[in-house]
């Protein structure tokens, strides 16, 4: 007698199969997939936002300059249960701190003053942008953020001095003001009102999570404070009339933790807090921001998780469903396999490979839905939004997954059937 | 020796009631033989036959298929004896209703893992015997009754059997058409093929050299016809 044949010489045509039988269901395998295709759709379409994201950070991280070390009333995170009173009212800071940092601080190489406002809007003859922040910031800021002047120049301690109403914009709000090869740098605009010269443009930076260099205006903090002070209902993070918050730059990457701790030292003891008193500011580097970051992203792919995994579960059990539905159906198909020569493992493979294409043509169809829906908020937003490759991999098997998991009970049904018993099931 | 049967049972336990489909049949059948079984409706023929095509096994005694005891074979050991040496053909035909006729009849030898240029081409060999090589692309829908059960005999025949099993193969055909298949399984046995088939009609049984008659689970009779020599090509 000869020898059964190798099962791995066999999957090829029980592929041919499996497919056969699906495409005699068309309709009603698509239903079934719902599931799994909204599961896969939305891990795809969130895995390419948060991919957005993680682009957006790591371009404003080394526009920035990933060194810098931020001197702010509080640290940014989340806030259970609102925005804690104490935090509120606490003082930011006045620019005799940043001269102190600037004197006592060996490790430090740089402080610089920044003060903003927003909802500004500037205007050039008719034409205008609104909707803007103001910074209001000093020299020191082009070292510490790492600023270029693309074309024209920097605000000069002078004009910090004098109160200039000179202003330095960014290639946006260029392109909203001037028409195309107008040199802007000497021009009159008007912020909310107010003319001002325009001495420079920022190089594009591109789009930023935490605000697009491009669309800012920065003109000196002490002609913000002359001009737009906040107002009494300001938002509790803009700093108070007078106050300013600090950015600074350690004289080298390595020296950074003793700028920090050399930092909150100089204030305390501007403060006059106790040994042991907590402190009443925060001084933070952009492992901060990255901690921040990843909290946030973390948060966002718990749920992408637990949604997908409603859908994917909710998939699964409709495969199940829809597999036991048709092992019933093909009773007699199974006695007849059976009957001609048929294994146990042969019939059992047949069902998990239909199974198993069934969710991954579901997934094939998840992946791209959410890829389009991330096109679609890339066109919409601004938001670079893209698909990893290592999310369509991933979705894609752990759809051929869900198949195989949730097809085994199916098909092992399928090759248990007695092969006398299935012959004469009618 | 093909077929050796000794003391064979096979009993049906419905709950508390033990029905005795078979009780103690002794069966010899040599090779190249035309074997016609028969006997009233609930006499153990169906039963036979599936144990014979080890479809089923026996609950107890000793059925020898090519000097192998069948009775101790794993389930994926009978699979294979089925796909080697038993060819079947139902009453119901029991085609894939969704499969042209050249897959219908190549479906034995996929699971022997034969290759598929090689597959196809016996296949449509097996079907021109049986007279449908211009039916090949045909699905069970689009063929009669009659040429169902030829393409059902063609897969029977494909991967070379040593015994072809029918069980009733004209009961849902005309009297002409049943004719016509039984001319069919009478040149298949003289090709050299064992042919067993059940049935209840003595014109068909007339066609076998053998007649075995069931009742209550027993053979009742065993009669040999003399093979005519015109009989024999
Ligand atoms: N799966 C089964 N469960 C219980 N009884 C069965 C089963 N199959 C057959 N029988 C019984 O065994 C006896 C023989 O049946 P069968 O071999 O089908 O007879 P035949 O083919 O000669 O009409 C009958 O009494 C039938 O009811
Ligand atoms: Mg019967």
């Amino acid at each position: 007698m000869r020898p059964a044949p190798p099962l791995l010489r066999l999957v090829g045509s029980i592929f041919a199969m499996s497919g056969g039988s699906l495409r005699a269901h068309r309709m009603r395998s698509l239903l079934t997939t719902l599931g799994v295709v909204v599961g896969v759709a939305t891990v795809v379409a969130m895995a390419s936002i948060i991919e957005g994201f993680n682009q957006t950070v790591k371009t404003s991280i080394s526009s920035f300059g990933s060194h810098v070390i931020y001197i702010r009333k509080f640290r940014p995170g989340f806030y259970v249960g609102g925005f804690p009173d104490s935090l509120r009212h606490r003082h930011a800071f006045i620019p005799e701190d940043a001269e102190a940092i600037r004197r006592l601080c060996p490790d430090v190489a740089e402080v610089a003053i920044i003060a903003f406002t927003e909802g500004a809007t500037v205007q050039y003859r008719g034409r205008s942008s609104s909707g803007l922040q103001v910074i209001g910031s000093d020299p020191q800021i082009q070292v510490v953020n790492v600023y270029d002047p693309g074309i024209g120049r920097f605000i000069t301690s002078e004009e910090v001095q004098h109160r200039s109403q000179v202003i330095v914009i960014g290639r946006d709000i260029r392109d909203a003001l001037f028409v195309r090869g107008e040199n802007p740098i000497g021009r009159m605009v008007h912020l909310n009102g107010i003319p001002f010269r325009v001495i420079g443009e920022l190089e594009p930076k591109g789009r930023s999570l935490f605000g697009n260099p491009d669309e800012l205006v920065t003109i000196p903090y002490t002609t913000l404070d002359k001009y737009f002070p906040p107002p009494d209902n300001a938002p509790f993070y803009v700093p108070a009339r007078g106050e300013c918050y600090l950015n600074a730059v350690a004289v080298s990457p390595e020296r950074n933790g003793a700028a920090v701790d050399q930092i909150i030292e100089v204030l305390r003891r501007r403060r006059g807090l106790r040994a042991g008193a907590p402190s009443n500011f925060e001084v933070f580097t952009e492992d901060a921001l990255a901690d921040l970051y990843n909290q946030l992203t973390g948060a966002t792919y718990m749920v992408m998780i637990l949604i997908s995994s409603i859908a994917l579960l909710v998939g699964g059990i409709g495969v199940m469903n829809i597999m036991l539905v048709a092992v019933t159906e093909r009773t007699r198909e199974i006695g007849l396999r059976k009957a001609v020569g048929a294994r146990r493992v042969t019939v059992l493979l047949q069902f998990l490979i239909e199974a198993a294409a069934l969710t991954g043509i579901g997934g094939l169809i998840g992946i791209g839905l959410g890829a389009g829906v991330a096109q679609l908020v890339r066109v919409l937003s601004k938001l670079p939004a893209h698909t990893p490759l290592w999310a369509v991999i991933v979705a894609f098997f752990f759809s051929v997954g869900v198949g195989l998991f949730f097809g085994l009970y199916p098909a092992v049904r399928a090759s248990r059937l007695d092969p006398v018993e299935a012959l004469r099931w009618e | 020796m093909l077929i050796h049967m000794r003391d064979l049972h096979r009993v049906y336990e419905l709950g508390a009631e033990k029905v005795h489909a078979l009780a103690g049949v002794d069966l010899d059948i040599e090779r190249n033989e035309y074997v016609a079984i028969m006997g009233p409706s609930g006499s153990g023929k169906s039963t036979l036959m599936n144990i014979i095509g080890c479809l089923d096994t026996p609950t107890r005694g000793s059925y020898v298929l090519k000097e192998q005891e069948i009775g101790t074979l794993s389930d994926d050991e009978l699979a294979r004896i089925r796909n080697q040496e038993i060819g079947f053909v139902f009453q119901t035909f029991n085609l894939l209703a969704r499969a042209d006729a050249l897959h219908n009849v190549e479906l034995p030898l996929v699971y022997a893992g034969i290759r598929h240029e090689e597959r196809r081409r016996r296949a449509r060999e097996a079907l021109e015997l049986v007279g449908l090589g211009d039916r090949m692309k045909h699905r069970p829908n689009e063929l009669s009754g009659g040429q169902r059960q030829r393409v059902a005999i063609a897969r029977a025949l494909v991967n070379k059997p040593s015994i072809i099993l029918a069980d009733e193969p004209t009961g849902n055909l005309d009297t002409a058409t049943g004719e016509d298949i039984m001319a069919s399984f009478e040149r298949i046995w003289q090709q050299g093929n064992t042919v067993i088939l059940v049935t209840h009609e003595a014109d068909i049984a007339k066609h076998a050299h053998r007649a075995v008659r069931m009742r209550d689970g027993r053979i009742e009779s065993d009669v040999r016809t003399p093979i005519t020599t015109a009989a024999r090509p």
